[in-house]
């Protein structure tokens, strides 16, 4: 017999840990013949000691994430966990009956009065074979400011793919753009992801944690992320009752930035014990970026976000309701406009931009607006202990609006105040996933997902860069876990099928046609988990999935202005197919932790733009021409990371990601595949605050070394040189109830002048300059 | 043990239920270009002879300007006589339209953003020299690039470069600043 505990918590003395209890198997109250299992719901292998101390007894379990004491008598119990880097829990249970809790430890690296209920969500990655990195709150708020794929760079393994200082997107072990899944609560973003400068719709301010999976593993969200998944989760809306906030405020020196976020939460108590509402939102407004030598002009940026949530966990069930809008306006720095070659050659050989200028917050024409709404609709039920099924409803509305700073030749004023490009693409996505335990140590799950989008596009341009289009997508899934000893066995399958309809206009007739594509393939993977020592474990994955060509790789056609190239697209182009093969070593002692991870991603009918060394003439003047066409290309990587306590609060550690990514079909490297890179720091931290963050000072070096592997006639210019960069952290906070944490940064201490070889904008200026931030988060409670 | 129910089945069509609802068919309907737009695909250059004896024109095409078919260069030829003054006129039309759109009247309406540069190749020399003729409302006044007088010398062989420059904020006389919206070549022979 099951009886369910409402997850409502009580008051536990502490804001530092998570506890859910889940279930509780009612047993027949015998005096001495109670057992209490205990089980620490984790990421990744961490080990714990936990202890219970009571009347009679005092027992410790250590090294383990799961704990059962048995033959306990009722009465009144402590019950202790402890972690290396996390925060240590203790809590009073009065035992009546056999209990089964379930706690999730939150990482202890600098601030967690974050109050994170992680409820009874099925776990997002399914999948501990893969190779991922994480990066928890405190990480995403020390970066607060910076656009999200430059906050994501702060996981090994990852790079950004910049258009100038406001707008970049990330590239996981060098594969980017539609190769990488966004996956923001549950439902994957759906925008026009194609685009090179078209960066993630996404409010950094609203995610708590970010998880990086690296690699084509993943079958849990698709067929297309045979680069990585990025999985971004919002913090969860405390079960406690009562109303509580933050606000955090934050000024950045370059660009003269000024954000602020505020967010409200309610949890109900009594009789509407377990619900809650939240409502957040964030404004951000930000001027011309300098380089350590001039200002870049046009490159401020506003951005305005909302979003609410309410939810409901009842026993059994879980409900979410949210609804978002992301509203952005982005500066394209005037200097990066060529309207021809020879414009851009002109460029190449200055050292300073043409059109220079002084501070200003004023956008100019040569900027896009993006619009991105979404509705979220969320059911989580449980059946049994492990058994549960999750429905998740997503509908997604993107609007993208691309002015030139060329003004179109027209007389009419609705035409001149108009932008080029102006799509908008709409998205329903609704995904299931059912998991349940057969046995002991063995964990199912299977799941379908579906996905139909219709993109419109209407602009001035007499061509649309991507034609309208409706597409429809299905998606059925299983994984199998499988525990075993000291060994993990990870298995899955996936089918996805694809429908695209796309609608063109035949321009001397004036009337629409339609041409279909369907494709359809099989992804799957196996991972393999060995735990040699308490301190050593191995894992290894090998995982195959595909990727549809996307539309504007099939249709797009013209001239790239940004990129001052001729672009031509091939309507017969096959799926990709990737077969990637990972391993993983972790060494961890309570001092020391070394992670090394290699990897090898070998992609058949890889799509890429080959320079076809024929130029094309337009009336702006001759470009040089790209096809969109397959080869196989591997891409090859190291990546590791370690950090070791000298003393105390005394730390060191670094990163460093290796990557060569070459064109197997011409004997050639991959073009814009990230440079190696390297990171080293220093952190004093000072002695423990109860809850806010420890005081720390942080000092870090990045060296980035100069490309060398690059395919020849693929690029204007041959990448920038290496650069180093230093730059410096800090943070402390105030008051023990309620603390106020207040942070400092300095990135780019020394106002080194550098290029980065994966910023598209490297051909026309530097990289920004020195920049200071400050930040303060003042949290409250009523 | 517990076993898998039917009720399951039903939240498992659920998502499909939602889905089949959900469907607009906005995307089937391609809007035309706007008629208002106008795209530059022609750029043609009259020259009248002082004694108005003589009337030349040459023309550069693409009627297709953003795919890669080559555009028709066949007209885009001047051939003029030497030691002769020309009056020259140029043209900048949208032909995908009927009748042909004069965009030149944009161009002279923002004057001030525009400019149009034209640059003989060194194999003309100082054989060929343009004068331009009209200017814009700056103060001082700008030259712009529509009207001009052509002188020509010694018999010569060559190309005339012109182009449109579009200089919203910064038209300052230079070729620098701004964006080219016309980059075309037309040759020249110069006769005895």
């Amino acid at each position: 017999m099951y009886r369910i505990q409402c997850v409502c918590l009580r008051t536990l003395g502490s804001f530092i840990f998570t506890v859910q209890l889940l279930f509780t198997q009612q047993l027949e109250a015998q005096s001495c013949d109670l057992t209490l299992n205990v089980r620490i719901k984790q990421k990744g292998q961490s080990d714990f000691a936990i202890s219970l101390l009571g009347p009679e007894v005092s027992r410790n379990i250590s090294h383990s994430q799961l704990a059962s004491f048995g033959k306990l008598c009722s009465g009144t119990y402590k019950l202790m966990v402890q972690g290396i880097n996390f925060e240590s829990f203790d809590t009073t249970i009065d035992l009546s009956n056999s209990l089964d809790i379930s706690l999730i430890m939150n990482e202890s690296v600098h601030q967690l009065h974050e109050f994170e209920v992680h409820d009874n969500h099925i776990d997002r990655t399914g999948n501990s074979t893969l190779s991922s990195s994480s990066l928890n709150n405190a990480q995403l708020q020390v970066n607060a400011g910076k656009p999200l794929g430059e906050i994501l760079k702060e996981a090994s393994g990852v790079s950004t793919l910049q258009s100038g200082p406001t707008i970049s997107k990330p590239i996981i072990h060098g594969l980017h753009s539609n190769r990488v899944l966004l996956i923001q609560n549950g439902i994957r973003l759906e925008g026009q992801q194609w685009g090179t400068e078209h960066a993630p719709e996404i409010d950094p301010f609203t995610v708590a944690r970010a998880e990086v999976i690296k690699g084509a593993a993943s079958l849990r969200y698709g067929s297309d992320a045979i680069g990585g998944v990025v999985l971004l989760e919002p913090s969860e809306i405390s079960a406690e009752h009562g109303t509580r906030g933050i606000v955090r405020l934050a000024g950045i020196s370059n660009g003269r930035m000024g954000l602020s976020f505020a967010r409200l939460d309610h949890s109900f108590g009594g009789k509407l014990c377990g619900m809650g509402i939240r409502i957040q939102g964030t404004l951000k407004d930000a001027g011309n970026i300098h380089t350590p030598d001039y200002y870049l002009k046009n490159t401020g940026m506003r951005e305005q976000n909302f979003s609410s949530t309410w939810m409901l966990n009842r026993k059994r069930l879980a409900l979410e309701v949210s609804g978002s809008v992301f509203n952005s306006q982005i500066g394209i720095f005037t200097g990066s406009h060529v309207g021809s070659l020879s414009e851009l050659q002109q460029a190449l050989v200055s050292s300073e931009p043409k059109d220079s200028a002084g501070f200003s917050r004023q956008i100019e024409r040569g900027f896009q607006q993006i619009k991105h709404e979404m509705l979220k609709a969320r059911f989580c039920y449980h059946f049994f202990e492990d058994e549960q099924v999750e429905i998740i409803y997503g509908l997604q509305r993107n609007h993208r609006k691309e002015y030139d700073s060329d003004i179109p030749f027209s007389s009419d004023p609705s035409i001149l105040n108009a932008p080029q490009a102006d799509f908008l693409i709409s998205t329903h996505t609704a995904d299931l996933v059912y998991s349940r335990q057969l046995k002991n140590q063995v964990q199912l799950s299977v799941g379908s997902s579906l996905i139909t989008q219709g993109n419109v596009f209407k602009g001035l341009e007499y061509r649309a860069l991507i034609p309208n289009y409706r597409n429809y997508g299905v998606g059925i899934f299983a994984a199998l876990t499988h525990s075993w000893k000291n060994w993990k066995f990870e298995t899955g399958i996936r089918y996805d099928h694809r429908w695209l309809t796309t609608y063109r206009l035949n321009y001397s007739t004036l009337k629409t046609f339609a041409t279909s594509h369907t494709f359809q393939n099989w992804s799957y993977s196996a991972g393999l988990s060995y735990r040699v020592s308490e301190k050593w474990s191995i894992t290894a994955n090998l995982g195959s999935a595909w990727r549809a060509p996307n539309v504007n790789e099939m249709y797009g056609n013209g001239v790239h202005q940004s990129a001052a190239s001729f672009e031509i697209g091939d309507s017969t182009l096959k799926s990709e197919r990737a077969l990637n093969f990972s391993v993983s070593n972790v060494w961890e002692s309570e001092r020391f932790r070394f992670e090394l991870g290699l990897y090898r991603n070998a992609i058949n009918n890889f799509i890429y733009l080959k320079p076809l060394l024929k130029p094309v003439l337009t009336i702006s003047g001759v470009y040089p021409s790209f096809a969109q066409t397959q080869v196989n290309a591997l891409f090859t990587g190291i990546d590791a990371d370690y950090r070791f306590t000298l003393y105390k609060g005394l730390k060191i550690g670094g990163k460093m990601s290796l990557i060569k990514g070459y064109n197997q079909t011409t004997q050639d490297y991959v073009v814009f595949t990230p440079a190696n890179r390297a990171e080293i720091y220093t952190q004093l931290e000072g002695s423990s605050n109860e809850r806010g963050v420890k005081p720390y000072l942080k000092i870090s070096f990045m060296a980035v070394a100069k490309q060398n592997h690059v395919p020849v006639n693929s690029d204007y210019t041959a990448p920038p040189n290496a650069y180093s960069l230093f730059n410096f952290d800090a943070g402390f906070s105030i008051g023990n109830k309620h603390p106020i944490d207040l942070g400092f940064s300095i990135y780019n201490i020394l106002d080194t002048s550098y290029r980065d070889y994966l910023n598209r904008f490297r051909y026309f200026s530097d990289e920004q300059g020195r920049s200071i931030a400050i930040r303060i988060n003042v949290p409250f409670n009523f | 043990m517990k076993t898998f129910r039917k009720s399951h089945a039903v939240l498992a069509i659920l998502p499909l239920i939602i889905n089949a609802t959900a469907c607009k068919k906005e995307e089937q309907i391609v809007d035309p270009p706007l008629p208002e737009n106008e795209l530059l695909t022609t750029i043609s250059l009259r020259l009248i002879s002082s004694d108005n004896a003589d009337t030349l024109n040459a023309t550069w095409r693409d009627l297709t300007p953003n795919d890669t078919n080559p555009p028709d260069t066949s007209l885009a030829i001047l051939n003029v006589k030497d030691s002769t003054l020309y009056r020259a006129e140029l043209f900048f039309l949208d032909e995908t339209k009927s009748p042909a759109e004069d965009i030149r009247a944009e161009v002279q309406e923002r004057a001030n953003y525009h400019r149009i540069f034209y640059f003989p190749s060194t194999s003309l020399g100082t054989n060929f020299n343009v004068n331009i003729t009209d200017f814009d409302t700056n103060s001082p006044p700008l030259a712009l690039g529509l009207t001009s007088n052509i002188q020509t010398v010694q018999s010569s062989n060559g190309i005339l470069r012109v182009v449109l420059k579009h200089q919203p904020n910064g038209k300052d006389g230079s070729f620098e600043p701004g964006t080219i919206d016309a980059d075309v070549n037309f040759r020249v022979v110069i006769n005895p």
